[in-house]
């Protein structure tokens, strides 16, 4: 068998044991940690092919997740409707930011992203007519099907994981693809891409309407495990935590986000059970990964440590 | 040879702010031509290769490719009309390897399949042109790993797998080893005549070797054009590699 896929076989057999063994909390934290990781999968396809970091994909996932509460919990429309409707809305929110941004380099897209997102965020709490404000929109909520409840947390992981485990598996596939190959020329250099022939900006605009498209997933997730749709998942602190989550994976590897958001949403559970500063802790731990091993865990090798420092952050 | 004229530049002029880099620029060059393009450093050769790319769009004047005006046209419609160009540092993309450069190399104007993997059909014709250039053994190799020739011959069979109808190859000797210059005038001297060249080089010995046709441009302007053996017999072209003032 493929290495490939007795990898894909661990990760699925791993995913079912922990549903077996861990408590209900754990579960709902696992939930969690997947909905980030989708996130900072998001994030990493525009950051790991592109180099454009973009603080905008959890306000992508935000719009979508502000559609689910008011299609489906105000106005009562059908799932079926509701959920396509809320990844189409962050595709075409991407649509829009990426016909903005398509042009700009590393700096300038950071801040044109940042802007971006904090108009959408500031939007979302004062314009109450639609979005409610700060108190948001409560009783979002998932349906009985054959018997389930989705909202359960273990019914709600089993639906989760699977989307997560078929999203990071078609975006590997993606990211060995000839179109994945071709966002890493252009990342290299743009010049000479487009004296091969390839469609520089059209091919950047499509990897962010494709990144808004995860982003739009996430936030459908995002929603109905929240119950409540509100402006705290725009704010910039969710921008950070998911670009904290991909730089500490490692957001040029496939996996690497969805490592980091494991991790970055394990620290925040455990030790905020014995300690208030538990900030200060994950801070701590995060300043000495990010030193120890600026590529991320994913690419992390005991080769490079043992090399010393200078050869690790100078390939950041 | 046919009478055919693959590249026309009629009347070209560009300035940057007060900086003249052509101020009235005509070049010809035959189909199936080398046709080699010198003059000192500042005297605008790479600006003029930028112009007929596509990079850089000229204050005045046309630029006709086998007799179609593509002055107005992009990079990459040029590129598709059949231009290939390779560049006075050869930056390719150094964290990929050497096949996967390769895979790049036939970019259609469209955007690549998201699905199928990037090797998938990596046809036989990309493979031979790297073989030729003595690439096949490197194929795995890390970009960033090559050495600044390999790198050049890597540039090369990436421009070569299009099959360009003209190739402007800027300095392609420059940072070459002597040894390394002889394999390259070897190979662009085996080149196939459907593929016109135009060249920039300061290698003199190599542009007197490879060009049947030879145009010096000094202070945005075509100073004289002619055979390797007047361009060699010219006074006035000794003078301005002399840094003396011509007449």
């Amino acid at each position: 068998m493929k290495r490939e896929t007795l990898v894909i076989l661990g990760v699925v057999a791993g995913l079912l044991v922990w549903l077996l063994v861990a408590g209900d909390y754990a579960v709902s934290r696992t939930n969690r940690a997947m909905i980030y990781a989708l996130m900072a999968l998001s994030f990493s396809v525009l950051a790991g092919r592109l180099g454009w970091f973009s603080l905008c994909q959890t306000t992508l996932a935000g719009v979508s997740g502000y559609v689910v509460a008011i299609l489906g919990a105000q106005h009562g429309l059908p799932y079926a409707v509701v959920i396509p409707a809320a990844i189409l809305t962050s595709m075409l929110f991407a649509v829009v930011f990426g016909v903005l941004t398509v042009r700009a380099r590393a700096v300038s897209f950071l801040m044109l992203t940042l802007a971006l997102g904090q108009m959408v965020w500031a939007l979302s709490f004062q314009w109450v007519g639609l979005t409610g404000g700060y108190n948001g929109i409560s009783g979002v909520r998932l349906p009985m099907v054959l018997g389930f409840n989705l909202n359960d947390p273990r019914v709600f992981y089993v639906l989760l994981a699977t989307c997560t485990v078929l999203i990071f598996l078609a975006v590997h596939r993606f990211y060995n693809s000839r179109f994945g190959l071709l966002l890493l020329g252009i990342q290299e250099n743009e010049q000479r891409m487009r004296a091969l022939g390839h469609p520089v900006y059209l091919a950047r605009f499509a990897a962010f309407v494709l990144a808004g498209a995860i982003a739009g997933v996430a936030g459908v997730f995002l929603v109905y495990d929240m119950g409540i749709m509100s402006p705290s998942p725009l704010s910039l602190n969710q921008a950070v935590l998911v670009l904290t989550a991909a730089v500490l994976g490692g957001y040029r590897t496939v996996w690497g986000p969805a490592l980091g958001a494991g991790i970055l949403i394990t620290l925040q559970t455990g030790v905020a059970q014995y300690t208030d500063r538990h900030m200060m802790v994950v801070g701590a731990v995060l300043a000495l990964c990010i030193l120890l091993m600026p590529r991320g865990l994913s690419e992390f090798s005991w080769k490079s440590l043992v090399r010393g420092r200078r050869a690790t952050t100078s390939s950041t | 040879m046919s009478t055919e004229q693959a590249l026309g530049v009629a009347g070209i002029a560009k300035s940057f702010g007060s900086l003249v880099v052509a101020s009235d620029v005509h070049l010809s060059v035959a189909a199936g031509a080398r046709h080699g393009l010198i003059g000192v450093n500042g005297a605008g050769k790479t600006t003029l290769f930028n112009m007929i790319a596509g990079e850089l769009k000229p204050d005045q004047g046309d630029i006709h490719f086998f007799g179609e005006r593509i002055t107005r046209d992009s990079v990459i419609q040029r590129t598709l009309k059949g231009l290939g160009r390779t560049y006075q540092v050869s930056t390719l993309v150094p964290t990929v390897t050497v096949r996967q450069n390769l895979a790049l190399a036939r970019g259609d104007g469209r955007i690549p399949s998201l699905w199928r993997p990037w090797d998938d059909g990596l046809d036989d014709a990309l493979l031979a042109t790297a073989d030729r250039l003595g690439l096949t053994p490197l194929l795995d190799d890390l970009v960033a790993n090559l050495s600044h020739g390999t790198l050049r011959q890597l540039e090369l069979a990436m421009v070569l797998a299009r099959e360009p109808r003209l190739l402007l190859l800027d300095e392609p000797a420059a940072g070459l080893s002597r040894s390394e210059r002889q394999v390259l005038t070897g190979m662009l001297r085996d080149l196939p005549r459907e593929v016109t060249l135009l060249m920039i080089e300061h290698d003199m010995d190599m542009v007197l070797a490879l060009s049947d046709r030879i145009s010096v441009l000094h202070q945005g302007e075509v100073f004289v054009e002619g055979t390797p053996d007047e361009i060699a017999a010219n006074e006035g072209v000794r003078d301005i590699y002399l840094g003396r003032a011509h007449g």
